[in-house]
């Protein structure tokens, strides 16, 4: 697949042109994107708009399409013209590689030349270049070849195995709550260690509760109105008023620690450390090194 | 009971459970995006926007009171997906929980697929009733005791002592030693606790999608599954999750030339080599695994010619279909497109051998329903037990019933006035001309917001599943 990117690259002139209303143009359009306004010729103006039902969101406040007549909406179209904007985009990027490959190149010529590394006087500096660097050619040769070996970022980042989603998520039936894997319910007192920033901008760092479980509901049949009748051997202190909300979860880890450790160890870190280390004491119980995800390996279906 | 009464006329359907908020404004990460029960019957998933899965269990029948069936309530709930970034293309993935499937049971543990746009997870739901107790560990000031120091292991058969219970004197079983240092462990026990559920990420299958995933659909021969997304199925084994086989690839060479989506896909419910996808154009197409490793020649194509005089600018979008589904038998399979319900015969390739119209009345409103969006909805269709009734979803929270012996349909809405328990649903109509007869609903007035795009059917029982935007709604034949 990527082999047939370079070839679109390849033929398409990179020369843009910027409009006066700022938007990048293309000065010879590529024929992908003359097609798509093959069927628009019935509708009337109108600018375009993503999909309600869409399930990306194209983000990019710069990419307002030069044609303002409304092309439909389905799935193939957003494909194609995602396809297209993506040739650009590389193209972009493929450019400002080679230029920064260039000022590089250029940089090493010039400390080359002047002898500085020599000056900079570090043994294991000047062995790296040596290994790397035979000639002054050579690396000039590797440093114009090198764009090409640029890894991109891979598509979809493989999550970070020190989310909370890793790890095991605990629901009581009986309590209608998440419940921490040791079966107790998770301490009320928030670590500020253990939030998780995020990324994107969704609000949430951890599960919320949905709208569909667990939440007591005027005049319906509630699941809680008959009692389970299943032994309850928690401690009954941390089910009373303080039901923490979700957003003061905790990740325990499971099984492998016993449940007092949770007492014990926050209340005798806590007392020497101070209260941010307290989670510290929880989290040194061994993680399950049986991690949930294998090794990832990037591939592409073909 | 079971398939006894499967004509919709027969059946007299009622209000059993609704689950959700009441409240008319709906938070985005609440919208239910799938539904789906599991091969008993006894478990029933559904998904939602915010990357959420919530399990309900079916209760076991209370005996004292014959007229309600058992109920759904809440047996787990676990954050499946999260949001995530794709920094390369600068675009967002969804966490939205596109679809679920059930893994057969094989031992104690539930398993369960669920996918967003982009990674497919193996979930595995275990029940916890038992926990370790009796731990003595640690001496009077919370430090663990020194390794070094034991020198026994004591095994209690039914009393556990901490370290508080020991007697001074040594009359009861004492750990401390003369020095007063522990030195006998105690082997804890298994103690009875409050059922917990938990669920935990088994296999996380990723980086194999370029598109967005529409399907995903468990194999017969209980090892593999595949994944489709809009231009390439793949398929997986169940335990590899580091490599798929990509098996339809209908990307062109050069992507002026593409012209259709995969909209769904299926694999056949008893032959292990077989599978169906759909198309955005109407086409479905069945490949033979056996046949080479590539199926993107299909072994039938499933198309019916388009009717000359229905033509319009829409047709192409109509024809669309939106979800594919396998009888239970095998031997049929239905597809929706936006106005219609088909059924195909496997054999026969070149038109359904039963259409049914969902809401032909919408036709003439094709030119709004397309400037709000709503004629790209996705509705999807579930068969009934014994096939002998199909469902699907429609607007103004509607959902139609078409009973396929009996040649007769039915249309039930699911909303909040008919919710008190065991109120038998009333059927609706929708009137397409202005003569209004009273209890119809013109057409004008429908509430195209409101729609049921997700609706599943218990394995063996009446009782169905019916989601609304953020609500779910159980309905149960009535019991005498």
């Amino acid at each position: 697949m990527s082999k047939q990117e370079k070839m679109e690259l390849d033929l398409v002139i990179p020369s843009t042109l910027v409009q006066s209303d700022g938007h990048l143009r293309r000065s010879n359009s590529a024929p992908m994107i003359n097609g798509l306004s093959d069927n628009s010729q019935v509708f009337h103006r109108e600018i375009l708009r993503s999909r309600r039902n869409s399930t990306t969101v194209v983000n990019r406040p710069n990419m307002v399409p030069s044609s303002p007549i409304r092309v439909p909406s389905t799935r193939l179209h957003q494909i194609k013209r995602e396809e297209g904007v993506d040739v650009m985009n590389r193209e972009t990027a493929h450019e400002r590689e080679v230029q920064a490959a260039m000022q590089m190149s250029q940089s090493w010529e010039e400390s080359l030349s002047l002898g500085v590394w020599p000056i900079l006087g570090h043994q294991s500096l000047k062995n790296r270049i040596r290994g790397t660097a035979v000639s002054d050619n050579d690396f000039e040769k590797s440093a114009s070849s090198s764009p090409k070996r640029i890894d991109f970022v891979p598509v979809s980042p493989a999550p970070s195995p020190t989310r909370g989603i890793g790890k095991k998520q605990c629901f009581s039936p009986s309590l209608q709550i998440l419940v921490s894997s040791n079966g107790l319910s998770p301490s009320p007192i928030p670590s500020p260690t253990r939030r998780f920033s995020r990324r994107s901008q969704s609000p949430i760092n951890c599960i919320r509760p949905s709208i569909l479980g667990p939440i007591k509901r005027k005049g319906e049949m509630m699941e809680m109105e008959s009692q389970p009748k299943r032994l309850f051997h928690g401690t009954t202190t941390m089910l009373s008023s303080d039901l923490p909300t979700p957003q003061q979860l905790t990740d325990f880890n499971s099984c492998l620690c016993p449940p007092d450790v949770l007492d014990g160890s926050l209340s005798s870190v806590g007392s020497s450390t101070g209260s941010p280390a307290k989670m510290e004491g929880v989290s040194e119980c061994p993680s399950s090194s049986n991690s949930p995800f294998t090794p990832l390996h990037d591939h592409s279906p073909k | 009971m079971a398939g006894a009464g499967g004509g919709s006329n027969d059946v007299q359907w009622c209000f059993s459970q609704v689950k959700g908020a009441i409240d008319d404004d709906v938070a985005e990460a609440d919208i239910i995006s799938t539904v789906e029960f599991n091969h008993s019957g006894e478990l029933l998933a559904t998904g939602d926007k915010g990357g959420r899965v919530v399990i309900f269990q079916q209760e076991i029948e209370n005996k004292s009171q014959p007229q309600c069936r058992s109920e759904y309530n809440v047996y787990s709930t676990f954050q499946s997906h999260e949001p995530e970034f794709d920094y390369l293309k600068s675009l967002e993935i969804e966490e939205k929980i596109n679809k679920i499937r059930w893994l057969p049971q094989k031992n104690a543990a539930q398993f369960l697929l669920s996918t967003n746009d982009k990674t497919i997870k193996l979930w595995k739901i275990s029940e916890r009733d038992k926990r370790p107790e009796g731990y003595n560990l640690k001496e009077e000031d919370g430090r663990y005791i020194d390794p070094n120091t034991v020198t026994a292991l004591r095994l209690s058969r039914n009393e556990y002592c901490t370290h508080q219970q020991k007697s001074e004197d040594g009359a009861g079983p004492a750990d401390k030693n003369k020095e007063g240092q522990f030195d006998k462990i105690q082997v804890p026990v298994f103690r009875p606790m409050d059922l917990m559920v938990e669920a935990s990420p088994r296999r996380v299958f990723a980086n194999a999608h370029t598109y967005h995933i529409n399907s995903i659909s468990i194999n017969s021969d209980h090892e593999t599954y595949l994944s489709a997304d809009d231009l390439r199925i793949n398929l997986w084994h169940q335990e590899i999750t580091d490599r798929s086989f990509n098996i339809v690839d209908i990307k062109p060479a050069n992507m002026e030339e593409l012209t259709e989506v995969i909209t769904a896909a299926e694999f056949h419910p008893h032959q292990c080599n077989t599978f169906v996808y759909s198309s955005s154009k109407g086409t479905i197409r069945l490949c033979d695994m056996r046949a080479s490793a590539l199926c993107d020649t299909h072994s039938k194509l499933f198309e019916e010619p388009e009717d000359p005089s229905n033509r319009s600018f829409f047709s192409e979008i109509i024809s669309s279909i939106s979800d594919v589904k396998f009888s239970h038998n095998g031997r049929y399979m239905m597809t929706r497109d936006y106005l219609s319900v088909k059924i195909w015969d496997l054999n026969m390739e070149s038109r359904p051998v039963e259409t049914y119209q969902v809401h032909e009345y919408l036709r003439s409103k094709l030119c709004s329903l397309y400037e709000n969006d709503c004629i790209f909805d996705k509705f999807e269709c579930c068969w009934n037990g014994n096939d002998s009734v199909v469902m699907t979803g429609s607007y103004h929270n509607f959902f139609r019933m078409f009973d396929r012996g009996q040649r007769r349909d039915v249309t039930l809405e699911a909303s909040r006035e008919g919710s008190k328990p065991q109120q038998v649903l009333k059927p609706r109509k929708v009137c397409a001309d202005g003569k209004r007869k009273k209890d119809e609903i013109s057409v004008d007035s429908l509430d195209f917001n409101k729609k049921i795009l997700h609706t599943a059917w218990h394995p063996q029982d009446n009782v169905i599943a019916v989601a609304t935007t953020n609500n779910l709604y159980i309905f149960q034949d009535k019991v005498n």
